[in-house]
């Protein structure tokens, strides 16, 4: 083997490397994501395990606790509904009837957020105020 | 017809004959089409910004009959912010895209002297693209819509976008991403002509587009630190990744048109990056604004990411197609000789970057494949992204350190024990003393190592150049250093973008390695401790200001007794309006430390306050913000002596060729 040949080995051996720890992190980094109905359906079958579900912050089922910095609310969509009790405190943007997506485990039949992210910034929009409706 | 819409469909018309012009011109070989097409470019650019200055008198004057206005912008919104609001959603950051490739074009068009064969071939590239935009902003992303009411009011801009950091972060994102449409133009047009030139002439543009991504990427993460509340810089969130990708991949590519440029080296290479560079450009574009991908940050699907699919697809296809035809014109000269040498240290430093990019990419594309191919949706976490680049920052901190002082061609054992063994032992001490310090951890041993070896080899080569200098014509050691600096603007300034990137990463590892955070409910009167510092929560208040409510709580920082910080803040804003609670992160520089309020809640009597210390963040914006953009233009303004000079350089070869092929042809010894 000449030195060229060794030091292509070389590189081959840190390319090897890298894929490798890559493919290993890359699975450990991996978190499912459900929408609401699904999680309902699958709960009870994911013991624990950290996940991530969309749905909309159903309108006057928010419970703040300013003292605890906890928030409790449901998150829904047409197939189902979960409560959601996160202890970080208020989330940025956060406002009922808005789609969110909550990162955190279900147990006790509450699921337990370590992460609520509401809808995004770049994404932001709605139904306009027709207020008397002028027709123009 | 409206005002806006009109003047974009004068601009389409324009544009489809410019576009023409420029073909049949280049097929007839007729000159004064492409004077009336530079017309028409000019014309283009004209029109383009009176839609966008009518865009901004409809956010101005609160026309809530126009949709986009009506959604972005609302009666009670700052100025600022509705002037802001212009690029809030798709269709005006479509708009703003399209305007600034106009006025890049129309620079070009109005130089008519640089008007040359390359530029007219590379400008029916820009021209299609530009055609495709008009025709999305009059069809499917159409920030002229007007509704058949009139709204009372409009629905008002997201609060988290009511920040000076959103009147900065899109529009420079914009410059860079308008940009790359120029050197991606040069190298279509540079492979149809087999014209190697094209490098020299993109490499300025590349600068300047790379100088808007770098901005562009360091306001982003500047709002994300002081807005988000994600409690740090970065968080490898989807968003984030499609602005950082095509600076990835734009930063491999300057690094390699320097060995084209003095080896006559990786061409095809080139032209890959430069493709790959404008394909992320619009793959960024088609995540952040058609709501393609399953993430956080994306919610229900767009019509217009089909058109972003589609031109991919086209461009992606035409080129390799085009390169295809060209293959055996694109000759790349053997550079490498050896495995240590100034020319392998820029082939590892382009096999990082795509590393990085590689990485960065499959992360943010995964989720996509996941639920297309495998029918489930999943989500990548910030500990993958980490785990990869993180050793290839630091694979690409010490090539830093090396590429300054590595011989051209081969490195001898000699020469690495010559360039680095003072460089090598002053980085050995300086990790004895940091551990001595008590900064043991194993990444902040790195920073410090890399740190040392860096500076030391920049200085080294500096000292070099200066010497040099001084022996062409001693001056005296200030003007020495002045006009080595003037004859020598791009590797200083090159260097200058190195020791910034290196400001980066001691700042980030600083802030990750030796961030200490703590969470308090805390009492009015009450005292806290996190690291050195002693937190007091002195008062609490609530006022109105502007459109929202905020509610603050503030707090004396002591350490070792000393007060350091007075009345420092931390936040929470309501928003009337959008019904919407927002923690509004603030950040205190003290010393080299950054102190991070981040409130939880606050109420009459108490608050509950995330407070974090995270050393070294301010070395983080100077680097980014102040000594990579004074690199960067330091490197611009070189681009064009270089180029003349190389010219000339090339003529004097090509001449010596002849002249050396005649004395062979003609039995003569040379």
């Amino acid at each position: 083997m000449n030195r060229k040949h060794k030091n292509m080995f070389g590189i081959i051996i840190v390319a090897v490397l890298i894929i490798y720890l890559g493919a290993q992190s890359f699975s450990n980094s991996l978190s499912f994501y459900y929408e609401v109905g699904e999680f309902v359906q699958k709960a009870d079958s994911l013991n624990g395990t950290v996940v991530n579900v969309n749905g909309t912050i159903v309108k006057g089922s928010t419970i703040w606790e300013p003292e605890k910095a906890r928030l409790t609310f449901k998150l829904g969509d047409n197939n189902g509904t979960i409560t959601v009790v996160s202890n970080e405190g208020m989330p940025g943007n956060y406002k009922e009837g808005i789609p969110a997506v909550v990162t955190g485990y279900f147990i006790n039949n509450t699921f337990q957020a370590t992460l609520v992210v509401t809808k995004c910034p770049s994404k932001y929009g709605g139904d306009l105020d027709h207020g008397d409706h002028n027709e123009t | 017809m409206e005002l806006g819409e009109t003047t974009l469909t004068i601009a389409l018309l324009l544009t489809v004959y410019a576009l023409f012009a420029h073909i049949i011109g280049i097929w007839k070989k007729k000159n004064e089409l492409f004077d009336s097409a530079r017309i028409a470019i000019i014309g283009i650019a004209v029109l383009t910004t009176i839609a966008s200055i009518w865009l901004f008198n409809l956010f101005i004057t609160r026309n809530f009959q126009y949709e986009y206005v009506a959604i972005y912008s609302s009666l009670d919104l700052s100025m600022v912010y509705t002037i802001s609001a212009f690029w809030a959603g798709a269709d005006g950051s479509l708009l703003l895209w399209a305007w600034l490739i106009s006025i890049y074009i129309a620079i070009i068009a109005v130089r008519g002297k640089s008007y040359d064969n390359l530029i007219k071939h590379a400008m029916p590239v820009i021209l299609v693209t530009l055609a495709y935009f008009f025709y999305m902003l009059l069809t499917v992303s159409r920030p002229f819509r007007m509704l058949d009411f009139m709204p009372v009011d409009g629905n008002g801009l997201n609060p988290l976008l009511q920040d000076p950091g959103m009147l900065f972060h899109p529009t420079t994102l914009f410059w860079g991403y308008a940009g790359v449409i120029i050197p991606f133009a040069l190298m279509v047009a540079g492979i149809y002509l087999a014209d190697d030139t094209w490098i020299y002439r993109a490499r300025r543009w590349a600068l300047w587009a790379w100088l808007g991504l770098a901005l562009g990427n360091m306001f982003g993460s500047y709002w994300a630190y002081t807005v988000l509340n994600w409690g740090g810089f970065w968080g490898w969130d989807p968003v984030e990744n499609a602005s950082f990708l095509p600076f990835l991949t734009m930063t491999a590519f300057y690094h390699s048109t320097m060995i084209t440029e003095r080896k006559g080296g990786m061409k095809f290479w080139n032209i890959l990056l430069i493709l790959f560079t404008w394909e992320l450009v619009v793959y960024g574009t088609l995540l952040t604004r058609s709501g393609i991908i399953a993430s956080v940050h994306t919610f229900g699907q767009s019509v217009t990411a089909s058109y972003y699919i589609n031109y991919m697809i086209v461009i992606l296809a035409a080129t390799l197609i085009l390169v295809a035809w060209k293959y055996n014109t694109i000759k790349s000269k053997k550079v490498f000789e050896s495995f240590v040498s100034r020319e392998a240290s820029f082939l590892y430093n382009n096999w990082i970057f795509m590393a990085a990019t590689a990485s960065v990419l499959w992360g943010t594309t995964y989720p996509l494949l996941s639920e297309a191919f495998r029918g489930y949706k999943v989500m990548v976490g910030p500990s993958f992204y980490n785990q990869i680049n993180v050793p290839l920052g630091i694979a690409l901190l010490f090539l830093m350190a090396i590429c300054p002082l590595i011989a051209w061609r081969k490195a001898s054992v000699s020469h690495l024990k010559r360039n680095f063994s003072k460089p090598l032992a002053a980085a050995a001490v300086a990790m004895v003393i940091a551990f001595a310090l008590g900064i043991r951890d194993f990444y902040a041993q790195i920073a410090v190592a890399g740190t040392v070896l860096v500076i030391s080899t920049h200085l080294m080569d500096i000292s070099r150049i200066v010497k040099k200098q001084k022996k062409l014509e001693d001056a005296g050691i200030l003007k020495n250093i002045a006009r080595a600096f003037m004859n020598n603007r791009r590797t200083f300034g090159g260097y200058m973008c190195h020791i910034a990137i290196l400001m980066i990463i001691v700042a980030a590892a600083g802030a990750v390695v030796y961030e200490q955070a703590q969470t308090f409910n805390m009492r009015v009167g009450g005292t806290y401790s996190v690291g050195d510092y002693n937190f007091k929560l002195t008062n609490i208040d609530q006022y109105a200001k502007g459109n929202r409510d905020v509610q603050a709580a503030y707090f004396d920082v002591y350490k070792n007794g000393e007060k350091v910080l007075t009345k420092g803040e931390a936040r929470m804003y309501h928003y009337p309006k959008q019904e919407s609670t927002n923690v509004k992160p603030m950040a205190y520089t003290v010393g080299i430390d950054d102190l991070y309020f981040s409130a939880q809640a606050i109420t009459a009597d108490s608050a509950t306050v995330k407070i974090k210390v995270m050393p070294m963040m301010f070395l983080m914006w100077i680097g980014g913000f102040y000594v990579l953009i004074l690199g960067i233009l330091i490197c611009i303004s070189t681009v064009v002596p270089i180029r003349q000079k190389r010219a000339f350089d090339d003529i004097d070869i090509n001449e010596n060729i002849k002249q050396k092929t005649a004395y062979i042809d003609s039995g003569e010894s040379v």
